[in-house]
C-alpha cells in the first residue's frame, strides 16, 4: 500500500556512503512525504471498542479500511446499508453510504471509508476511497 | 298379592338426587385439539354418531318398555315359585278354610312363625303313653267295644286326669273331666231333690187327704144337721146356722155352737173350720215347695247341659278334636237322649255344614271331629308320600295345611324329627329366597335357587332362573339405553332409564359402575377447572398439555376453558416439535440451530420447564452467539438500531445460517433506513 521508491548508487564507498546516506535520507523524506500524502487523515476505526461500547465513539470520525461484504438495505434517494468486513480483524460492520456519494459498490471491493460514528452507533460514511 | 303390592311399591324407588343435578357432559362436541378442518369433520362425525346413538337408544328404550310390561309377570312367577302356602290358606285374610268354614289363623306372620317352631321342635316326651291313655279312654267310652256301664265311664273319667298330666294334652282332659264331674254333681243334686220331692209328695198326699177328709166330714155333719132339722120343725133355723158359720168363720174361731160342732169331727184332732183352714194352708205350702224343687232341678240340668255343650263346641273350634270326641261320648252317657240337641254353638256348627238343615246335635260335632281327624291322618300320609318321593315343596304345603288343622293331633305332633328337620331347612331356604326376591337381590336368589333345586325335585328352578335372568337382562338393557341416551346429551331420559334399570334390578353392579363413572366425571369437571385455572395463571402449559385428553373430556361443555385448552395444546404441540427438532440438531452437532429452535419455542411458552432446561444445557456451547443476539435485541429494544445491526452481524458471523440474525438484520436495517429517510443530509460526492 505504501508507495516506496528505491534509487541505485554507482559511486565509491566513502562518497557513496555519504551519497547513499543522503539519498536514503532524501528517500525517507520523500517516502514520508508520499506516505503522508497517501494515508487517511483520520484515526483508524477501533473495532473492538466499537463492538464493546459503541456509544463511547459517538461523534468521532475514523478511517476504516474494509471490504464490501453484503448490501443489507437500500432505499432510493436515501442510501444503502452495507456490511463491510474490516481488513484488520475480519469483523463485519454495518456502514451507511448515502446515495449522494454516488458510489458504485460491489462485493469484495476494498475501500477506505471515512466514517462518523453517529447517534445510535451508526457508522456514517462521509467519504470513501477504493483501495 | 301382598308381595306383589310390595313390588309395585318398589317400582317407584327414587333414584338418588345426584341424578337430578346438572351433568357436565355434552356428547355433541368432540375431537378437541384438532384443527378447524378436522373439527368440522369431527363435528359431522359426532353429529352422525349422535344420530346413530339416538336411534340405538330409541331401540333400547322400546325394548325396555316392552319388557317392563312383562316384568310383573316375571316377578309373579318368582313369587309363586317361592310360595309354600297351601291353597286352603289365605294369607291376605289370615284364614284357613276347611269344609267351608274359615278358621282365623290370626296374623299370618305369627302363624308362619308357629309352623316354623313346630318344624324345629322335637317330639314331646311320653307321647306314646299319652296316646295310649287317650286310646284307652276312647275304648272305654266306645259304644262298640265297651259295655257302656257306669264303671267304664268312671274309669274313663279317671283316665282323663292322668292324661291331663302330659304336656301335649295342654290340660284339656282336665277341663273335660271337671265338666263331667260338674254334670255328675248336678245329677246327684237332682237325685237329692228327687228324694225331697218324694217326701214332699207324700206329705202333700197326706195333707190333701186330710183336707179332703175334713171337708167331707164337715159336709156330712152339715148334711146330718140338715136332715135333723127337716125332721124337727123347730130346728130349721138351726140348720141354717152352720152354713152361715162356715161361710162366716173361715178364718175365725166361730161361735160356740160351731166350735162345739167342730170338735166332734176330728175325733180327738183339730176339727172344725179353723183346723180345716190350717190343713189347707199347709197343703198349699207343700205344693209350693214341690214346685220349687222341680224348677230348681230342671234349671240345674239345663245349666249343666249348656255348660257341657259349650265345652264340646269350644274344644271342636279349638281343633282339639280328640277331646271334643271324648267330651261328646261322656255327654252321651251323662245326658239322656232327649238332651242331645245342641243348644249352643249351632250357628258356628252350621258353617261346617252349610247345605243342610238337619238338626244339630252333639253327634254332629262328633261326626265333624272324626272327619277332621281323618283329614289330618290322610294329610300326614300325603306329606310322607311327597317327602319320600322327594317332592318336598309339596310336602311342606300339605304339612302346613295339615298342621293348622291338626296342630294338636298326635299324627302331626309325632311327625318324624329327621323329616321335619329336612323340611325346615328347605322351608327356611325358600323363605330366604323369597325375601331376597322381594329385595331383588337376583344373584343371591340364583345361588339359593340352585341350592333349593338340589334339595327337592318339585321346586320350579328353571322358571325362577329364567325370570331372574330376564329381569337382569332388562335392567342391563335399560342401563345401556341410559348410557347411549346420555351420550346424545339427553340426560333427562338417561335418568329415566337408570331409574328403570334400578327398578328392575337395584343391585345391578353395572348401575354402580355407571353412577361411579358419572360421579367421577362430574368430579373431574370440577377438579379440572381448578387445575386448568391454576396452570393458566402460572403459565404452566405443559401440565395442561400432559392432561389434555382428560381435560378435553372435562371441558367438552365449557365454552371458555375448552377453546383456551385447545390453544394451549396447539401451542404445546409446536413446542414439542421445536424440542424434537433441537434434539436432532444437537445430535448433528449444530448447537446454534438447535438454540434457534429452542428460542422459537421459547416465544410460545417462555416458562416451560422442559424447554428452559434444554436451553440451559445448550447455553454454554452457544454463549457468544447468544450474547450477540441478546445484545442485538436489547439495542433494538432501546431504539439503537445501528448498534443492534452490528450485533446481529456479529451473531451472523458466528452462525452464518442463523435465522434469528438474518431476520434481525432485515428488521433492524429497515428501521435504520426509516430513520435516515428523514434525517440524513445530502452527502458530498467523493472525488476519486
Amino acid at each position: 500500500m505504501l508507495a516506496v521508491t528505491f534509487c541505485e548508487n554507482p559511486m565509491p564507498l566513502s562518497s557513496m556512503r555519504l551519497v547513499s546516506r543522503f539519498v536514503v535520507s532524501a528517500a525517507m523524506a520523500a517516502s514520508l512525504f508520499l506516505v503522508s500524502g497517501c494515508r487517511p487523515s483520520g484515526e483508524p476505526f477501533p473495532v473492538r471498542a466499537f463492538l464493546t461500547a459503541p456509544d463511547n465513539l459517538q461523534g468521532n470520525r475514523y478511517d476504516l479500511e474494509a471490504e464490501i461484504d453484503q448490501q443489507l438495505n437500500w432505499r432510493e434517494g436515501v442510501g444503502r446499508l452495507i456490511a463491510v468486513r474490516t481488513l484488520q480483524g475480519d469483523v463485519r460492520l454495518p456502514v451507511f453510504i448515502s446515495d449522494s456519494l454516488n458510489a458504485n459498490l460491489l462485493v469484495a471491493q476494498r475501500y477506505r471509508f471515512e466514517i462518523t460514528v453517529r447517534k445510535g452507533g451508526l457508522l456514517y460514511v462521509e467519504r470513501l476511497k477504493k483501495l | 298379592m301382598r308381595r306383589f303390592s310390595l313390588f309395585a311399591a318398589l317400582t317407584v324407588i327414587a333414584v338418588p338426587a345426584t341424578w337430578g343435578q346438572s351433568n357436565p357432559f355434552s356428547g355433541a362436541s368432540g375431537a378437541s385439539g384438532a384443527t378447524a378442518a378436522v373439527e368440522g369433520v369431527a363435528e359431522n362425525a359426532t353429529a352422525n354418531r349422535s344420530g346413530s346413538r339416538a336411534g340405538a337408544a330409541e331401540s333400547l328404550a322400546r325394548a325396555v318398555n316392552v319388557s317392563s310390561l312383562e316384568s310383573g309377570t316375571l316377578l309373579q312367577i318368582i313369587n309363586k315359585a317361592f310360595d309354600t302356602n297351601s291353597d286352603s290358606i289365605d294369607p291376605e285374610s289370615g284364614t284357613m278354610k276347611w269344609k267351608g268354614h274359615s278358621y282365623d289363623m290370626g296374623q299370618f306372620r305369627v302363624f308362619r312363625g308357629r309352623f316354623e317352631r313346630y318344624l324345629s321342635l322335637p317330639p314331646t316326651r311320653d307321647q306314646d303313653v299319652y296316646a295310649a291313655t287317650i286310646d284307652e279312654v276312647f275304648k272305654l267310652l266306645s259304644t262298640r267295644t265297651a259295655d257302656g256301664s257306669q264303671d267304664a265311664v268312671v274309669e274313663a273319667w279317671k283316665l282323663l286326669y292322668r292324661a291331663s298330666e302330659y304336656e301335649s294334652d295342654g290340660g284339656n282332659s282336665l277341663g273335660v273331666a271337671n265338666q263331667i264331674f260338674n254334670a255328675w254333681r248336678i245329677r246327684d243334686e237332682k237325685q237329692a231333690f228327687s228324694v225331697t220331692q218324694t217326701e214332699l209328695e207324700r206329705i202333700r198326699r197326706q195333707q190333701s187327704a186330710s183336707v179332703i177328709y175334713g171337708a167331707d166330714t164337715m159336709q156330712a155333719e152339715a148334711g146330718r144337721a140338715a136332715s135333723g132339722a127337716a125332721s124337727s120343725a123347730g130346728t130349721a133355723a138351726a140348720n141354717a146356722s152352720p152354713r152361715v158359720n162356715i161361710a162366716n168363720n173361715g178364718n175365725a174361731s166361730g161361735g160356740g155352737a160351731a166350735s162345739g160342732g167342730g170338735q166332734t169331727i176330728g175325733g180327738g184332732s183339730t176339727v172344725g173350720m179353723t183346723g180345716q183352714g190350717f190343713r189347707t194352708r199347709e197343703l198349699a205350702e207343700t205344693e209350693a215347695k214341690i214346685k220349687a224343687l222341680e224348677a230348681a232341678g230342671l234349671m240345674s240340668v239345663t245349666q249343666a247341659k249348656l255348660q257341657f255343650q259349650s265345652q264340646i263346641m269350644s274344644l271342636f273350634l279349638q281343633r282339639r278334636f280328640q277331646h271334643a270326641l271324648i267330651a261328646s261320648s261322656f255327654y252321651r252317657y251323662i245326658f239322656k237322649g232327649s238332651h242331645q240337641n245342641l243348644e249352643v254353638g249351632k250357628r258356628e256348627l252350621a258353617s261346617f255344614l252349610p247345605s243342610t238343615d238337619l238338626a244339630l246335635t252333639v253327634e254332629t260335632i262328633e261326626f265333624l271331629s272324626r272327619e277332621a281327624i281323618n283329614d289330618i291322618n290322610s294329610g300326614m300320609a300325603s306329606v310322607r308320600s311327597n317327602y319320600d318321593d322327594n317332592r318336598k315343596v309339596a310336602a311342606i304345603e300339605r304339612l302346613q295345611e295339615t298342621f293348622f288343622l291338626g296342630e294338636y293331633m298326635p299324627a302331626v305332633t309325632q311327625f318324624e324329627p329327621n323329616r321335619k328337620t329336612e323340611l325346615l331347612n328347605l322351608f327356611r331356604k325358600i323363605d330366604e329366597a323369597r325375601k331376597l326376591a322381594d329385595l331383588r337381590d337376583y344373584d343371591a336368589v340364583l345361588v339359593l335357587t340352585e341350592e333349593i333345586g338340589s334339595l327337592t325335585k318339585d321346586f320350579r328352578t328353571p322358571e325362577v332362573t329364567a325370570a331372574v335372568r330376564s329381569a337382569q337382562r332388562m335392567s342391563t338393557l335399560a342401563l345401556n339405553a341410559a348410557q347411549q341416551t346420555a351420550a346424545t346429551g339427553d340426560y333427562v331420559r338417561a335418568q329415566e332409564f337408570v331409574e328403570k334399570a334400578a327398578q328392575l334390578w337395584p343391585l345391578n353392579p353395572a348401575i354402580k359402575t355407571y353412577t361411579e363413572n358419572m360421579a367421577s366425571q362430574a368430579d373431574l369437571g370440577t377438579q379440572a377447572a381448578v387445575v386448568f385455572d391454576d396452570a393458566i395463571k402460572r403459565e404452566d402449559y405443559r401440565r395442561l398439555y400432559e392432561r389434555g385428553a382428560e381435560l378435553s373430556v372435562a371441558f367438552l361443555n365449557d365454552e371458555v376453558r375448552g377453546p383456551q385448552l385447545k390453544t394451549v395444546i396447539d401451542r404445546m404441540v409446536k413446542v414439542d416439535i421445536f424440542l424434537s427438532q433441537a434434539e436432532e440438531l444437537i445430535a448433528q452437532n449444530n448447537a446454534f440451530s438447535a438454540w434457534e429452535a429452542l428460542t422459537s419455542a421459547a416465544t410460545l411458552v417462555p416458562k416451560d420447564v422442559v424447554l428452559n432446561q434444554r436451553m440451559a444445557q445448550l447455553a454454554p456451547r452457544v454463549a457468544e452467539f447468544v450474547g450477540r443476539l441478546d445484545q442485538a435485541n436489547r439495542y433494538e429494544g432501546d431504539g439503537r438500531y445501528a448498534a443492534s445491526l452490528t450485533q446481529f452481524l456479529a451473531a451472523q458471523d458466528i452462525h452464518p445460517a442463523s435465522q434469528l440474525a438474518r431476520t434481525g438484520l432485515t428488521r433492524v436495517s429497515e428501521a435504520i433506513m426509516n430513520q435516515l429517510s428523514a434525517q440524513i443530509p445530502p452527502a458530498t460526492p467523493a472525488n476519486e
